[in-house]
């Protein structure tokens, strides 16, 4: 925010009045008058979803009064969704967090923070091993810096992991499978070029709706977008559809077996495309102790591929998923088409699928085998649910697994490479991967004695007791297990603060300083613009002062390669700043500071990321972001494509740089369609399909404390089908009990509601902290990305007595 | 805001002559030619079917003319009165001034064509007012706009939250001089259609007794320091008296 | 203090009207801004309403310009906001 005299301001409110009236633009000019005058409005992206939408945030008094849609902003162009409007809510909940408090004889007791990062830091310094962090999609790219480089430089652990591995990992390992590096190669603009979208069981009317209207709002500006929604329950986003194909669940990966084998049966598959750019693959045999077979594959030839999807006629592929032969025919010719452009979209559909691998890797495949992609408007896209997923989980690399920039603890190199840019000290970072999200809470959900060799853990930024499948097994265990320790950092009571032994009180969104990556890996900026409540601090500054507390405990781990400590920080002087002291801490913006020790990271994969100082001018970046012979940065729309991605080869017009067979190639891949873990039998007799709503967002911990949210969706319900609530004697409104072999609870029956599912099938959001759906749901998960199926498991629906 | 409060407050703006905003926009914006009308909408939903194509088209709102014979001058005796109140009414739907307003009836899940009927053109029925859409090329109403309370799934008041949002600053100090035209004291962006709110089916004490007038900006002009094109709103405007011009 | 945003018509005597932006250019009350064929935007700072008025009255006449319209005006120098943000 520029601050300016009077004079200045009402010499520039001239010349924009006048300007605008030579030029007689029709938006007329704006003439300030005195109203809103005393606001100060600046930039953030949106806290909620993963869209990156940004907002104006009006702050009077030092408390957030009013939001706009950014008019400035790329993404949403003005526009926000219901959420979005009420973000600024967000921070006004009565029962804020404002003091840091521990579990005593049962009960949260207040503390001092000096007591809290003691507690914390002798918890870690007792059992390093046995301490894991919990992270999160939400984390600022900062925060996830000084996470990943505490656990991972510090302690010398990898047991640090995110929430994204329950929302988007699916989606990374279809991206590395196919084109050996993470993230979506297009972005948004192909939303404004496609000529056809279909949603890959995705309700983005709901869960993208400001996407979504960049979509459908460009009909009421004449042109032709034909919308095809593949999904398994009728929602807002079939009204706009108009192709509405049910399949059965798991029936998605006949689906794209099923036009990959028209594309090769009518000899429409782009020849010179695949010849040029891809070669093929499936997975190997399985391995002799029964573990799945190696993710990358082994290589096979066009012919092997073609006989691979050769059985997926269309017929077989109605039977498989339910999707009318007809349809599928439609399906196969709309692709052998050169022109028509095609997008597919998708998010939790094909992520939360125990073969989200293979659906990822099936969808790419269908769109390089007919060469609808890395053109405008042909491309595939998959979105996120949260709004740094990509930016500080998947790029910092807040993963058991990741190291920052794309790369990985099990490559000595690239171990070798953070060590040098954290300046540790050599063989400091383990080589072995940590705990992924499941087993890290399956281990500290079990006695120490029998295996649960984690038994302190620090949840920061999520809220894993409403969104763990299977929470009897995977979280509640904890309840009764004296020697487990959980330390969770939030903003306000939740099911997961409600079982911690230690709870400290965060600062949020526009309360601190911040860096988010939208899906379109674009990079985002904001300043604090209002103090946190109470004693609630930035959760980088309590990761800060507790690796300063060990720090000065003489914790090893704690010191560089110059003995120095890990965060060591210094002003423009070069005297050192105290940034573990709160009062201290926003003497330098540490945000910054993490941001441009992170950047040298981001080379390797050529995500290169532009200056602090870039970011806080734009509404975001998309990266590569590359700086020009006049010193100006530019962003990269299309990756892979020559016309638009500086590091793709002179002359060439497409080059798959990271290519996984080292030739610039992409991946198609075969895999075939399989039957998920666990089917409606005689006793579950439903299918039980788990998502979000509208109003709100994940867990509702923010949104169910903004009244027009809260009111307009109040609790959660179960959608049956007309036929089955006639058959089970259910009527509207009814309470019944929803039961799973893993749990049950109770839920009023909605028929005929917000979404419409097949007979057979039930929907139950999972917003809802008072019908915890989590506690009925599967923990199966993909074999590659660890992710598990919320989408599918059986249930019965049994009416109370 | 209490109406009397409110009352007082306008008395003293109207007394008040501290700052004046001064204003001679019609003749700049006559002779710019700005302040076309808005086009009507020519986008069809190409969808295959029919009932939707031409439904979609009918259903737009139309442009800002209502007949002579129509516009209603001072049907409200106490039109100051009837100003606040319709300001409270406007200002009851909505968090802060600039939020979409929540809706005050039960809805239909899933149909978004049915929040057209009565709300692309404006309807009464008794005592009951649908007003215009004051914005037009959007489609997908619910994802901003969303019931005030759930109908289905009954009424709770949940967690409280103490925020506080702006309010709108109503009518008042945004004439230049008795008898020019008031500067709209509102943001324009989304809200185009100016009958939405001024025209036959608008709020008390907002119509104005020229209504068979079209061209609203032409007279009066956006008041945007809530509009994006105002300084407040950032760097930009500011430039030009930060950096040398040619 | 008076501030005013002023659109400026020039002649359409490509000679007329750089004749006249010369002139204005020489009035440091007057600064510049974008033109769009022409109409030419302006803004004037005076030390008082008389002395903006003054100036008006001399952009009328000045050789090359046909007419000045009035896009933006503002004077006196009260505080501002006074209260009315919270409407």
């Amino acid at each position: 925010m520029l601050t300016v005299d009077r004079r200045t301001f009402v010499k520039s409110a001239a010349m924009a009045a006048a300007t605008a009236a030579a030029a007689g633009t029709a938006r007329s000019f704006a003439l300030p008058v005195l109203e809103g005058s005393g606001l100060r409005w600046e930039k953030a992206p949106c806290r909620f979803c993963g869209t990156g939408c940004h907002v104006m945030v009006a702050t009077e008094n030092g408390r957030v009064v009013a939001i706009q849609g950014d008019q400035k902003a790329d993404v949403n162009k003005g526009l926000l969704c219901v959420k979005g409007y009420h973000v600024g809510a967000i921070l006004y909940g009565e029962d804020r967090l404002t003091t840091p408090m521990l579990r005593r004889d049962g009960r949260l007791a207040p503390i001092s923070w000096e007591e809290a990062i003691g507690i914390i830091a002798d918890k870690i310094a007792e059992n390093p091993k046995g301490f894991a962090l919990y992270g999160s999609g939400q984390w600022t790219i900062g925060e996830g810096c000084i996470g990943n480089k505490f656990m991972k430089a510090g302690l010398g652990s990898n047991h640090i992991d995110g929430n994204p591995r329950l929302c988007m990992s699916s989606a990374v390992t279809g991206f590395l499978s196919t084109f050996g590096v993470d993230e979506p190669p297009g972005c948004y603009d192909d939303l404004d070029r496609c000529d056809v979208a279909i949603m890959w069981g995705n309700n983005m009317a709901e869960m993208h709706p400001v996407l979504f209207s960049r979509l459908v709002d460009r009909r009421t500006r004449g042109q032709k977008v034909t919308i095809i929604d593949l999904t398994t329950r009728r929602t807002r986003t079939s009204e706009f559809a108009d192709h509405v194909l049910f399949f059965k669940p798991h029936g998605d990966l006949a689906i794209a077996n099923g036009i990959a084998h028209l594309l090769i049966r009518n000899g429409t598959f782009d020849r010179a495309f695949v010849e040029q750019h891809c070669n093929f693959r499936q997975l190997g045999p399985a391995s002799e102790d029964g573990s799945a077979p190696a993710m990358l594959g082994v290589p096979m030839t066009f012919d092997e591929y073609a006989k691979a999807v050769e059985p997926y006629t269309p017929e077989k592929v109605e039977e498989l998923s339910g999707v009318p032969a007809d349809k599928i025919r439609m399906l196969g010719e709309m692709f052998g088409r050169r022109d028509v452009r095609i997008n597919s979209l998708w998010c939790m559909g094909m992520n939360q699928h125990t073969r989200g691998t293979a659906i990822n890797c099936l969808v790419h495949g269908i769109h390089l085998l007919s060469g609808h992609i890395g053109t405008p408007g042909n491309a595939a896209t998959s979105l996120t649910g949260q709004p740094s997923a990509c930016g500080t989980v998947r790029e910092v690399g807040t993963l058991c697994h990741l190291l920052p920039g794309g790369r990985v603890v099990t490559n000595a190199e690239h171990r070798r490479e953070a060590e040098e840019l954290w300046n540790v000290p050599e063989g400091r970072i383990g080589a072995t991967p940590g705990y992924h999200t499941v087993e890290m809470f399956k281990r500290f959900n079990t006695p120490t004695a029998e295996g649960g060799d984690i038994t302190t853990m620090w949840v920061q930024v999520t809220n894993p007791g409403q969104t763990l499948p299977n929470l009897h097994r995977n979280f509640r265990v904890k309840k009764d297990l004296a020697d487990k320790f959980l330390i969770v950092s939030d903003v306000y009571p939740t099911a997961t603060t409600e079982l911690a032994d230690l709870v400290l009180p965060s600062a949020m969104w526009v309360e601190k300083n911040g860096m988010y990556g939208n899906s379109e890996r674009r990079t985002q900026q904001w300043f604090k613009m209002v103090e946190p409540p109470g004693e609630a601090r930035d959760d980088a500054w309590q990761m800060i002062a507790v690796s300063r507390r060990l720090f000065d405990m003489g914790h090893e781990g704690m010191k560089g390669r110059d003995g120095r400590w890990i965060y060591h920080t210094t002003d423009k002087a070069g005297r050192e700043v105290p940034i573990w002291e709160w009062d201290r801490y926003y003497d330098v913006n540490v945000d910054e500071r993490m941001f441009e020790e992170y950047r040298p990271f981001t080379r390797l994969k050529h995500k290169d990321l532009a200056p602090y100082q870039e970011y806080v001018k734009a509404r975001g970046l998309r990266w590569p972001v590359v700086q020009q012979t006049d010193g100006s940065w530019r962003e990269t729309r299309w990756r892979f494509s020559g016309f638009d991605d500086p590091y793709v080869g002179k002359g060439k017009d497409y080059q798959f740089y990271h290519s996984v067979t080292k030739d610039d190639k992409a991946l198609i891949w075969f895999r075939p369609h399989e039957f998920p873990p666990e089917m409606p039998d005689a006793e579950y007799p439903f299918w039980l399909c788990t998502g979000r709503v509208l109003e709100h967002w994940h867990t509702g911990t923010m949104t169910r404390r903004i009244p027009q949210l809260h009111r307009a969706m109040p609790k959660a319900y179960v959608e049956v089908h007309a036929d089955d609530a006639a058959r089970l004697g259910v009527r509207n409104g009814e309470v019944v009990t929803v039961k799973s072999r893993r749990g049950e609870i109770d839920l009023p029956v909605w028929i005929g509601g917000r979404g419409d599912p097949k007979p057979g099938e039930v929907f139950v959001p999972f917003f809802d902290e008072g019908r915890l759906i989590n506690l009925v749901t599967l923990d199966e998960y993909d074999p590659y990305s660890r992710q598990p199926d919320y989408k599918k498991c059986a249930v019965a629906i049994v009416r109370k007595a | 805001m209490s109406h009397e409060h409110a009352r007082r407050r306008f008395r003293g703006e109207i007394a008040w002559t501290g700052m004046v905003v001064g204003l001679c926009a019609a003749v700049a914006l006559a002779s710019a030619g700005a302040g076309t009308t808005r086009p009507m909408p020519v986008g069809a939903d190409d969808r295959a079917a029919p009932a939707v194509s031409a439904a979609w088209l009918l259903s737009q709102p139309a442009v800002n003319i209502v007949p002579a014979e129509r516009a209603n001058p001072g049907s409200t005796d106490d039109k100051f009165t009837a100003r606040v109140r319709s300001m409270e009414k406007r200002a009851a739907l909505r968090a802060y001034e600039g939020a979409p307003p929540v809706i005050p009836h039960s809805v239909g899940e899933l149909k978004y064509q049915t929040c057209r009927a009565c709300h692309a053109q404006g309807l009464r029925a008794g005592e009951q007012v649908a007003r215009m859409a004051s914005h037009t090329h959007l489609t997908n109403c619910t994802q901003c706009h969303v019931a005030a309370a759930g109908m289905f799934l009954g009424h709770d008041a949940g967690p409280a939250n103490s925020f506080v949002g702006l309010r709108a600053s109503g009518y008042g100090s945004t004439r230049a001089w008795a008898g020019a035209p008031p500067v709209m004291p509102h943001t324009t962006f989304m809200r185009t259609n100016c009958v939405s709110c001024h025209g036959e089916h608008g709020y008390d004490g907002w119509k104005p007794d020229h209504l068979d007038r079209t061209n609203c900006v032409q007279c009066h002009a956006p008041a945007a320091s809530l509009d994006q094109l105002s300084p407040v709103f950032g760097e930009d405007l500011l430039r030009v008296f930060t950096s040398p011009r040619p | 203090m008076s501030i005013s945003g002023l659109v400026v018509t020039l002649e359409s005597d490509p000679q007329g009207a750089e004749r006249a932006i010369r002139a204005l250019r020489q009035d440091p009350r007057i600064t510049l801004g974008d033109r769009a064929g022409e109409r030419l935007a302006i803004v004037v700072e005076t030390g008082s309403r008389f002395e903006d008025e003054e100036v008006y009255a001399a952009l009328k006449s000045t050789p090359g310009v046909r007419f000045v319209d009035v896009a933006f005006v503002e004077f006196g120098s009260g505080e501002e906001g006074a209260g009315d943000a919270d409407g």
